[in-house]
């Protein structure tokens, strides 16, 4: 029976080159260049380590990313086929446009239903567009499946995950059973570089599959934006506060002396 | 991979056989390659280089020989003793696709070249942040950026997104524009040369992004494409296929001075110069810099292990990405070699060397600035209005 | 039961210690209910050993009713036991708003309510209000913090949000105030368990975003931050540092500076061998005072200082603190 490990994986605008329009206090994503999800990276890397673990010893694996966005997508789908990945999926529908992070992981949990038999599914901590970090909790909700978290490692072994996650002021090791949705830390492994024949592969030969709201059995008005249970009502730009920027001249022991005089004042004493 | 020897299949025994024009075949195990590495000198476990000659004959041997194979600087200081001539920097360059291949070049190195893929360089820069250095340029210098000219003068990653390398393109172009050079630069669309890729043994992304590089270089008409760096010069020169002439820009400035096109004032001072291994060894260009200093009416100092004997700062063979766990590091001990002239300043020619030596002076406490070349030509040439200084 | 209507906070516990934003949350918390003309609701979930006297302290810091949360079961944070127990308390008491703090437990526990309560969730909130319609907006902080995007739960169930630790006040502990504490029976038994911890290393955490002092560490440090650690001690405050130093093992997570790690609301910051790029300077905007020490004068940090030296931090560093003992500034 092949180990099935799914890796969510997202599209974000670099950070970089989204535009606020300050007139409109809108952004604009529209001319921005995209990439993939940096801890979804991490993921892909976890999902495929894993594979690799079990294919030496003796076990058939695939790793099969899914995500949820529209047709351009595909490009960066083929860098995680590149990379490994034996297969991916896109789940692409007008409908699911303007989603927030619950009807996205009903998407994303329908997606992996209609894929089967997945043992594990590993996303991104949190994008870095949103970067809510809720998504992987609320599509282990709606799997009805065990769940971990910022998780730094992970293996599988007898029908069973274990992993270790970060939480605060230290880490935790846990064993859940299978299937389970791991959320995998940003810079936790080296994402391996997609290797360039295969990309060429999958440009040429292998084929994207592609689900719209009716290939999952889902109900117009529980996804997209008329799914969504959250509402943004305006923004706000937040003015970084004005530094002083006075430079401390001199010799060391000078620089020191009027660093001490800065620091009582701060600190009142 | 459990254990397993990195085997050099058929297959790709013959690749690296083909790329090292058979190289590797005519190595008679002397070990004279191993006992010119300067890692000997700083590490208890030297590098051999004789081991991994051998070693592409039977088949590398696990995780050991790829941390090894990555160490390796390229700086060819083997090359220059080897008594057969034998290509070995391409030979280890060949191995690191086998082993980037398998999956075992360093992390730290991948992360490098998704950077390359998705942002076209491998410091974490912003694309539309790679030519802000040309707001460091002075007003009565006109940049052209982008179009067709002359020359085309390729800036590089590190100078362009490094704050204290800036002033590096800056000063290149005020010579460029001092000489009446036709030239131009790529600006925001520059995107890397690829050294760092063919470095870490990855020949396919490579190999796309010489071609879309070479296309952009060929649009511009340039005859000539000079570079800040010695790296990008010899990855244009050895791996595009251009008809430009490739140089680094201390050729094309000595020659340029020689010709009477670029006056330079003299500066009273003393420096000394570290050649970069890419330039003296990888391109054969030692005196251009020395007839620049001439020039300058500096006075220089030569320190130990110069000119085609120079001691690699360490940046080479994609080092800029490694740590390295040595108590005293290459750019440590020129640091100290460089201290030990008196002089001035410490001068060089390739980015790389410059961000090396100056953590070198001060980790070893040398009261020693370093600086590239480009920017004391710019002394001097100001100075050729005002008088010596 | 308290009725219906009201303003509830899950008080996040580790073996008996209450995490600094739950009693920060909770401080929000009161003005929220005053607003909605309601109680403040503080949940807790735990053994009974753990939560004994927290109810006490809840209610001192604001809390009108202390809903206990008591099984052997959530000897340990597990997301299915603490999903179940929590969702029998809202459906038992149907809260208007449900607030936790956004820490990594928080998170994990809060996006799984979420689902189960068909509820909006806004993420690591830095503003929390009641608009004219009696409505919460949560402020979510988004491109480095730049930008803030007022959001409002529109979901059937309750308006939930994580809160970003760190930002608002706890209030002080008033053993004056009264309050109710009610019991609810999560319904836990042996086989809602699911997740086995095989081993928790909580350790002594850092509180970056309480601390008043911070001495922020970066790349210029090398490997070795015990110039810092002292420096943090002669000041009377903590070490933080940046991403790298993170990934690099050197500290653990707690201790990062920046977007994906704590925002610190520290008097005074002294930032020492850190670049300065807008993913760590975020976490530092809202410092009272920031001295920034770099070898390089021209890298971007010193445009979020006040104080600039430009200088080796391993000359200025000591020199600071042969300074600070000079003048017996040193506590």
């Amino acid at each position: 029976m092949t180990v099935r490990l799914a890796v969510l994986v997202k599209v974000v605008p670099k950070p970089e080159e989204v535009r606020l329009d300050e007139a409109t206090m809108t952004l604009d994503r529209d001319d921005a260049d995209s990439q993939l999800n940096p801890a979804d990276k991490n993921a892909v890397e976890l999902a495929l380590t894993i594979k690799d673990e079990l294919v030496a010893a003796g076990e058939d694996a695939e790793v099969v990313a899914v995500s949820m966005g529209p047709p351009f997508f595909e490009d960066f789908l083929q860098d995680v086929v590149a990379m490994g990945a034996d297969d991916a999926v896109l789940l692409s529908d007008r409908a699911f446009g303007g989603a927030d992070t619950y009807p996205t992981s009903r998407v994303l949990a329908a997606g992996i239903e209609r894929l089967g038999d997945v043992d594990a599914v590993f996303c991104g901590e949190e994008s870095s567009d949103s970067s809510t970090g809720q998504v992987p909790p609320g599509v282990a909700e709606w799997l009805g499946a065990a769940q971990v978290t910022y998780a730094s490692e992970a293996h599988l072994e007898d029908g069973h995950l274990v992993a270790t996650r970060t939480v605060g002021g230290g880490h935790e090791t846990v064993r859940v059973p299978t299937p389970a949705v791991v959320s995998v830390e940003y810079g936790v492994n080296d994402p391996r570089f997609p290797d360039f024949k295969r990309k060429r592969w999958a440009k040429t030969e292998w084929a994207l599959t592609v689900w719209d709201h009716d290939d999952l059995g889902l109900d117009e008005a529980d996804i997209g934006l008329p799914g969504s249970h959250t509402e943004v009502v305006s923004l706000e730009a937040v003015e970084p506060p004005t530094r002083r920027g006075e430079w401390l001249e001199g010799s060391v022991e000078e620089q020191a002396a009027a660093l001490a005089a800065v620091v009582r004042d701060a600190v009142g004493r | 991979m459990s254990g397993s020897v990195l085997r050099l299949d058929d297959a790709t025994w013959d690749r690296v056989d083909e790329l090292t024009g058979g190289a590797a075949s005519v190595c008679f195990q002397c070990g004279t390659c191993t006992a010119t590495c300067p890692w000997g000198r700083f590490d208890g476990e030297p590098l051999s280089v004789r081991r991994l000659m051998r070693r592409a004959q039977l088949g590398l041997d696990g995780d050991d020989d790829a941390d090894e194979l990555y160490r390796c600087l390229t700086c060819r200081a083997c090359e220059a003793g080897c008594p057969r001539g034998v290509d070995i920097v391409d030979a280890m360059l060949g191995l690191r696709q086998a082993a980037f291949a398998e999956g075992r070049a360093p992390g730290r190195l991948e992360q490098a070249l998704w950077g390359v893929y998705e942002d076209s360089n491998p410091w974490d820069g912003v694309t539309s942040e790679r030519g802000d250095w040309l707001d460091d340029v002075p007003d009565d210098v006109d940049v052209q950026v982008g179009g067709e000219a002359d020359v085309l003068y390729y800036v590089g990653c590190a100078p362009s997104y490094d704050p204290a390398l800036r002033e590096v393109p800056v000063a290149i172009v005020r010579l460029l524009d001092a000489a009446g050079v036709d030239f131009a630069v790529l600006g925001n669309d520059e995107v890397c040369c690829g050294d760092v890729v063919k470095q870490a043994g990855e020949p396919d992304f490579f190999a796309e992004l010489a071609e879309s590089n070479a296309a952009q270089f060929t649009a511009t008409g340039a005859t000539t494409i000079v570079t800040s760096s010695p790296h990008c010069a010899e990855t244009f020169a050895a791996d595009y296929g251009l008809d430009a002439e490739v140089v680094h820009y201390t050729e094309l400035l000595a020659n340029l001075v020689e010709a009477g096109d670029l006056e330079l004032g003299t500066l009273d001072r003393s420096v000394t110069f570290h050649d970069p291994c890419y330039l003296a060894r990888g391109a054969g260009v030692i005196d251009a810099p020395r007839r620049l200093l001439e020039a300058a009416g500096v006075e220089l100092r030569e320190m130990a292990e110069h000119g085609a004997r120079t001691l690699c700062c360490g940046g080479g063979g994609g080092n800029m990405w490694l740590e390295s766990e040595l108590d005293e590091r290459f750019a440590d001990r020129r640091a100290t070699q460089a201290e030990a002239t008196s002089a001035d300043a410490l001068l060089t020619a390739c980015p790389y060397c410059v961000q090396n030596l100056r953590d070198g002076t001060k980790k070893v406490g040398a009261d020693l600035p370093v600086d590239d070349l480009a920017v004391l030509l710019v002394e001097a040439l100001e100075a050729a209005d005002g008088g010596a200084r | 039961m308290t009725a219906p209507g009201g303003v509830w906070v899950v008080l996040e516990q580790d073996d008996g210690e209450v995490a600094g934003v739950g009693y920060e949350v909770l401080g929000q918390a009161t003005e929220l209910a005053v607003a909605l003309d309601t109680d403040v609701v503080a949940v807790l979930a735990g053994t009974a050993a753990a939560l004994d006297g927290l109810a006490d302290d809840a209610i001192a810091r604001g809390a009108d009713v202390v809903v206990l949360l008591e099984d052997d079961h959530l000897d340990t944070y597990r997301p299915e036991t603490y999903a179940k127990a929590v969702t029998a308390a809202v459906r038992d008491g149907e809260p208007s708003v449900l607030l936790l703090g956004a820490t990594n437990d928080g998170i994990d526990l809060a996006g799984r309510l979420a689902v189960r309560l068909d509820a909006g969730l806004t993420a690591d909130v830095t503003r929390l209000e009641i608009d004219g319609d009696g409505e919460l907006v949560g402020g979510v902080p988004a491109f480095a913090g730049g930008i803030l995007a007022m959001v409002k739960a529109t979901g059937p169930g309750p308006q939930m949000s994580t809160v970003r630790p760190g930002v608002f006040a706890a209030l002080e502990p008033d053993p004056d105030r009264s309050g109710t504490v009610e019991r609810v029976d999560p319904g836990l038994t042996d086989d809602d368990v699911v997740t086995e911890v095989l081993e928790r290393s909580v350790g002594a955490s850092v509180d970056l975003p309480s601390a008043k002092v911070v001495v922020a560490a970066g790349r210029g440090f090398g490997d070795d931050v015990e110039l810092a650690e002292r420096l943090a001690e002669a000041l009377g405050g903590v070490v933080g540092v940046t991403r790298p130093l993170c990934d690099d093992g050197l500290v653990s997570r707690d201790h990062q500076i920046g977007t994906t790690g704590y925002s610190l609301k520290a008097d005074l910051c002294v930032v020492a061998g850190v670049s300065g790029a807008v993913h760590f300077t975020a976490g530092i905007e809202d410092c009272g005072t920031v001295i920034a020490v770099n070898a390089d004068p021209e890298e971007p940090i010193f445009e979020h200082a006040d104080y600039c030296v430009e200088g080796d931090l391993n000359e200025v560093l000591p020199a600071l603190l042969a300074a600070l003992e000079a003048t017996e500034v040193a506590s």
